[in-house]
């Protein structure tokens, strides 16, 4: 058996209250978690699809090609961030960072590869800025329940890298919400997509990362 | 420089006779105390309170081990239902030390910005957390004139001003001097700790 030295100094204490105070946990399981948010969004997409589905219809039917290269780009920047948020929950987790650079390249380079790279007609034509708002305001409000839900389970997990976390959450919740918005958008231009979908993007990552480390508990 | 200590850090999940400084064998412990087991919890604190004495020995200044050591064992105690017992236990547990370790050094860091702003002396290194063996080994990686300046102000506690007169250099380029080498030093060790 087990042979311990008694604990010395102020920490006895406290070792003992900790002790005494202990009762039956309910272990966290990440795949559990994982089950939850993906119900949470599944719901969520099946409400806008019921909202806007003719006129997802009716962009597919279009231009199937980069409707289906934007969905995978962005559903797949939200997939890959997701995943490594939940991996950074673990306090032994190592920093990801070469992960996160090849997910985030990748995709990016795919969506340049495939989308509408056609720069004619001037940058208002392009960027169209009284539909971009939209855009961009829309993404950021799709993006409410993915940021929520990452945040409950990061409060509930162990990050010992609360700012790393909170840019996988950021990316992740601000791609979902343009992935959500951009399944009625019939824009397929790279130069708008940078511009307001990524910067709907860039918005939900700031405030994840103003925000998030300090809701981080320990 | 700033990996494990001299201590067994190793993964085991069967329990066997060991000093209480070695934290392998820990995770069936833990498995129980998740289950409520007060008797296994108790042996599982007194074990990392042994091993944070020791980790945190040759990091901070002797009369922050024990404030170190509680908050880490705190955190344990906060994060035990994200333990996994199909995992080891000693990278969990040593994660999470880091961490508060790590936590310490930068609120004392951002103490120290406050500090330079007021331009008050720089002084009282003795209560500083961060030891001043770890300072010296962290000094060797950032530049020359860096860590001159944080040498003279932490180590050897001159003012600012002092500092500028005896190096030649304006205060204001003392401060950033100071501030880019704390944030280097900084960066170091959490690198060094990832």
């Amino acid at each position: 058996m087990h042979e311990f030295n008694a604990p010395s100094g102020g920490n006895a204490d406290l070792i003992r209250s900790l002790s005494d105070s202990m009762s039956p946990v309910r272990r966290r399981r990440s795949g559990r978690e994982m089950m939850i948010l993906a119900g949470i969004l599944a719901l969520q997409l099946a409400g806008t699809l019921a909202l806007v589905g003719v006129n997802s219809a009716a962009v597919l039917t279009h231009n199937p090609s980069m409707f289906i290269a934007k969905a995978v780009m962005l559903g797949g920047l939200s997939l890959g961030f997701t995943l490594l948020a939940f991996r950074s929950l673990d306090p032994e987790a190592p920093r990801q960072k070469n992960f996160a650079y090849a997910i985030g390249g990748a995709l990016l380079g795919f969506g340049i590869l495939t989308l509408d790279r056609n720069f004619g007609g001037g940058a208002m034509n392009i960027l169209m800025p009284s539909k971009g708002i939209t855009c961009l305001l829309s993404s950021i409000s799709f993006s409410v329940p993915m940021f929520i839900g990452l945040t409950m389970f990061m409060r509930g997990g162990a990050s010992t890298q609360p700012s790393l976390t909170a840019l996988f959450i950021g990316i992740a919740a601000g791609s979902w919400g343009v992935f959500v918005y951009g399944l009625q958008c019939p824009f397929m231009n790279i130069g708008y997509i940078a511009a307001w979908y990524g910067g709907a993007v860039l918005l939900v990552t700031l405030a994840a990362a103003a925000i998030l480390p300090r809701l981080n508990r320990w | 420089m700033t990996g494990s200590p001299n201590l067994k850090v190793v993964g085991g999940t069967q329990a066997s006779s060991r000093p209480a400084t070695d934290l392998s064998g820990l995770g069936p412990l833990m498995a129980k105390a998740q289950n409520g087991d007060k008797a296994a919890y108790n042996q599982v604190l007194t074990a990392c309170d042994a091993w944070l004495k020791i980790f945190l020995a040759r990091r901070v200044a002797p009369e922050s081990v024990d404030d170190i050591a509680q908050e880490a064992l705190m955190a344990l105690h906060r994060k035990r239902h994200t333990y996994d017992p199909e995992k080891p236990f000693a990278p969990w547990f040593v994660a999470i030390a880091r961490y508060k370790w790590l936590d310490r050094l930068r609120q004392h860091y951002r103490a120290d910005e406050v500090e330079l702003e007021d331009q008050a002396s720089v002084g009282g290194h003795e209560s500083a957390v961060v030891s001043k063996m770890v300072l010296e080994r962290l000094l060797s990686h950032i530049p020359e004139n860096q860590a001159e300046a944080i040498r003279l102000a932490k180590i050897e506690g001159y003012a600012l001003d002092e500092i500028a007169t005896m190096t030649g250099q304006s205060l204001s380029s003392v401060k950033v001097r100071i501030h880019r080498g704390m944030k280097r030093m900084m960066k170091k060790l959490e690198e060094a700790n990832a």
